[in-house]
């Protein structure tokens, strides 16, 4: 039974780990960055869904359709102003310009909202689900249903529109998009919108989960994020799906087996081993097996 | 990446590896008489110490950062190490802090040779990921020593309060060490080393099929770092008497070692100098004068972006741009070794 | 001339199911220039990426003065006297040219210092003819400068063995003709000189000896002439596929 829970419960997490991830998945695909301004976004996403919720009590799940949509355009912005001028320079260049607008994010939601930690609290937020002997926290189950329709809707996307399938191309080979005819500045610039979309979106989930300030938790899932795409193997999204759910069951373990405050140690350990013994993560040792 | 600014045509003698090293140490003395001529200036003697142990830190930063090319984000895990191997050293051996000073450097030298070895095979950014992870795993490590070991060092979250310690020494023995951090650099960003770590950093492939030795090259650079980091680290607890893994091993320390050099310019020598005394003295004045503790982090995030956009070799890349003499003695010249 | 000073044996490269280099012998005189072509995907580049220490060997030996050198890094390679350019040139773009070639001499075989470093720079760039560019920088090089440097950065290392992965690629006949030039004189100077080239009267007119590799293995070794009339490298080069 209380592996059925550990899974479960991973599960659970898992979603919101997912969530938090597709974007980073995505700008890394078109642009070979990684989107180190992504904990920004989700924190300034959560506090968006605040202000919302505060001022309309709209659900915070109804929120990500309107913190989606407004952060594709500030990601666009970041993309068409900053992340393009440095493209044809060494990625540690896009890095430490994204660093930079992470700090500028985090110091200016700071500024508006103050240092107090925050929490978003609708009327269902102590309410559980049972499953048999089974209790599930219907926030959670809530998140971790979100994290999957948008994989679900993700992978139609890409697979099934002409943009996806640009987006999915360019991530394999920037000259044949040229030669082909495909706009890869405008391709790369909506990828990065959708990127920061997810984020804005992620923000929205994680105020049913967490309670935040323009720093925390988010410092630590940021890290948490890249863990998971250098573990899915950096593009995929399904792997980010995948990857996730090892992080979380990986942490659950730790912590029902050993000390709860090491749950954080797992990820950074495993993020520092994966790099150095697996560069290509999962799914790369998934194909090499043939699996996938 | 670092782009080398052309030559100024300046004479030999103003750029040459001899007027620097006077000038630094120069610079050393009369920091180190601040006590002595104003000994009732705390608040300058606190000011001074704060500007010595970044630059110190950002110095060390910079050999690897700057030079080499590879961003660490994790660099307060060394600082932290120097810091808790001097700490736990004196409460428990009563050892004089700043006698353990090369200790602590070669303690976190160790630790960045265990850390290095497989972390700097990585390139550019994966690198710079796999550091957050090492300086963060390195805190928790810090929080949970003792729970660990079932020992009482570290005292975990609750910090480690140290017996007093004079503070004129300290200062002291930080502008030794910066003068020692500043001759360091000098001469490895002078010699056949620093050669070799902007060759790495220009093109790692290429640099190892002309016979650099780029994997040996990467450790030693992180080691030297590593060490002025952790001495900078035994300075603090000398001075402070106070360790905690939030401030000690904080993310914050690491993302200012990547700001200040960046500020005051990548790879150059002096970079460093002008991007502590910035970060320092600049964060003083604008938070005593704004009281909003997240000014300077925005004033900074900003100046980051611009640095990266417009002006890659940051505050001297600005002076050497005025054409002043003075611009023109601080840059970074195109010697040879 | 006197005898090999480099010799493989047995060479293998396996890259998952692809083998790009299949059991391939290799003699290279002193003092030769020694062509290596053939047909792309032949296996050419990943010979001499195995013979510069880039890639491991799948199996076989490298042996240079009947040292083992297959599986050493390619800084060591390089600092036994093997040097390999890059195809695709790789200068280091914000440093000058002098910079660039001081690299090579300090970190080279010789690992000179100093005064001696200096010289040994001005006497590669005279020989590559870019001494009049020595304070540019190397990102604003033409593409034919570049490709000089790149030979005089690995010539600053003292090689014994030179390895050029397509250096007259993409110059325009003078500079083609320039580069051919400069390549007899470093042979003259007694560096013994490996090349891979698709400029066929570049490598024709130079090599000593020459092999054909075709899909990995080598199918022909002799003097151009010899190559030239040889019905494998006739086939492989025009092919089955192009007479079908």
């Amino acid at each position: 039974m209380r592996l059925v829970e550990a899974l479960i419960s991973a599960l659970m997490v898992a979603g919101l780990y997912a969530t938090m991830s597709y974007g980073l998945a995505l700008i890394y695909g078109v642009r070979k960055v990684i989107n180190i301004a992504n904990a920004g976004t989700m924190t300034l996403g959560a506090f968006v869904t605040l202000l919302i919720w505060q001022a309309t009590g709209l659900d915070p799940l109804l929120c990500v359709f309107i913190v989606g949509p407004l952060f594709f355009f500030v990601g666009a912005l970041i993309e068409v102003f900053l992340v393009r001028r440095v493209a044809a320079q060494a990625p540690i260049i896009s890095l430490l310009l994204l660093f930079g607008v992470l700090l500028v994010i985090q110091a200016a939601t700071s500024l508006v909202f103050g240092g107090d930690v925050r929490s978003v609290r609708p009327a269902y937020i102590e309410s559980v689900v049972k499953l048999g002997d089974i209790t599930l926290a219907y926030n959670r189950l809530a998140v971790f249903f979100s994290g999957l329709v948008i994989l679900v809707g993700l992978e139609l996307f890409l697979r099934n529109t002409f943009l996806g399938r640009a987006i999915r191309a360019l991530a394999q080979d920037v000259e044949a998009c040229q030669l082909a005819g495909i706009d890869t500045k405008r391709v790369s610039m909506i990828a990065f919108g959708i990127g920061t979309a997810l984020s804005g979106a992620a923000g929205c989930l994680l105020t049913l989960v967490f309670a935040f300030d323009p720093t925390n938790p988010f410092g630590v899932l940021q890290l948490k994020s890249f863990t998971i795409i250098v573990l899915g193997g950096l593009e995929s999204v399904v792997g980010v799906a995948f990857a996730s759910f090892v992080l979380a069951l990986a942490e659950n373990v730790t912590v029902t087996l050993w000390k709860a405050q090491l749950e954080n140690l797992v990820s950074f350990v495993l993020l520092v081993v994966v790099l150095v013994v697996m560069p290509g993560g999962l799914a790369a040792l998934l194909r090499r097996r043939g699996v996938a | 990446m670092t782009a080398q600014p052309p030559r100024l045509g300046l004479p030999r003698w103003l750029t040459s590896i001899w007027t620097q090293a006077a000038l630094i140490v120069a610079i050393g003395i009369v920091i180190a008489l601040i006590p002595v001529v104003q000994p009732r200036a705390l608040n300058l003697q606190r000011l001074a110490f704060f500007v010595l142990w970044y630059a110190i830190m950002a110095t060390g930063w910079n050999i690897i950062g700057g030079y080499a090319g590879q961003i660490s984000f994790g660099h307060s895990a060394f600082l932290g190490m120097g810091a808790y191997v001097s700490g736990v050293l004196w409460y428990t051996t009563k050892i004089d802090p700043l006698l353990t000073l090369p200790v602590a450097g070669l303690a976190a030298a160790a630790y960045s040779f265990l850390v290095g070895v497989p972390t700097l095979r990585l390139r550019g950014p994966y690198f710079a990921i796999a550091t957050i992870g090492v300086g963060e795993a390195s805190r928790l490590f810090a929080v949970n020593f003792d729970d660990i070991f079932g020992v009482t060092l570290t005292k975990g979250v609750t910090g480690l309060s140290l017996p007093n310690y004079d503070a004129e020494t300290v200062h002291y023995a930080t502008a030794a060490v910066f003068v020692l951090a500043m001759l360091t650099t000098l001469w490895i960003r002078r010699g056949v080393f620093g050669t070799g770590l902007f060759a790495i950093n220009m093109d790692r492939d290429a640099a190892e099929t002309v016979g650099v030795p780029t994997a040996r090259l990467q450790v030693l650079a992180l080691a030297v770092s590593a060490f002025f980091c952790a001495m900078a680290g035994t300075l603090y607890a000398a001075r402070q008497q106070f360790l905690d893994p939030a401030s000690m091993f904080g993310f914050d320390k690491s993302i200012a070692l990547v700001l200040i050099p960046l500020v005051g310019g990548l790879g150059t020598v002096w970079g460093p100098v002008f991007g502590a005394l910035l970060y320092s003295a600049g964060l003083d004045q604008i938070q005593s004068a704004s009281r909003n503790p997240y000014l300077p982090s925005l004033i900074y995030g900003v100046l980051l972006v611009v640095i990266v956009l417009f002006e890659p070799l940051g505050i001297v890349g600005l002076l050497g741009r005025l054409r002043a003499p003075l611009g023109r003695l601080l840059r970074p010249s195109e010697g040879a070794p | 001339m006197s005898g090999p000073i480099l010799v493989g044996r047995g060479l293998i490269k396996r890259f998952g199911g692809l083998v790009a280099v299949n059991g391939v012998d290799i003699d290279v005189d002193e003092g030769q220039i020694y062509g290596l072509i053939g047909p792309n995907g032949a296996g050419k580049t990943t010979l001499f990426r195995l013979l510069s220490g880039v890639y491991a060997p799948t199996a076989g030996t490298f042996e240079l003065r009947g040292r083992k050198i297959a599986g050493l890094s390619p800084h060591a390679v390089c600092r036994l006297g093997l040097v390999t350019t890059h195809q695709i040139v790789r200068p280091f773009a914000d440093m000058t040219v002098h910079r660039n070639v001081l690299v090579g001499a300090l970190f080279g075989r010789l690992g000179l210092r100093g005064a001696a470093a200096e010289a040994e720079v001005d006497r590669v760039l005279e020989l590559t003819q870019l001494s009049a560019h020595r304070a540019t920088f190397a990102r604003s090089l033409t593409l034919a400068r570049r490709k000089r440097l790149e030979v005089a950065r690995a010539l600053a290392t003292a090689p014994d063995v030179l390895l050029l992965d397509e250096v007259a690629a993409g110059l325009n006949p003078t500079e083609g003709a320039q580069m051919v030039d400069l390549i007899r004189k470093i042979r003259d100077s007694g560096i013994t000189i490996v090349m891979v080239e698709h400029v066929m009267k570049a490598i024709m007119s130079l090599s000593d000896r020459i092999m054909v590799m075709d899909l990995g293995r080598k199918i022909a070794l002799g003097t151009a002439d010899e190559v030239a009339r040889d019905p494998a490298v006739v086939k492989a080069y025009l092919g089955e596929r192009a007479i079908a």
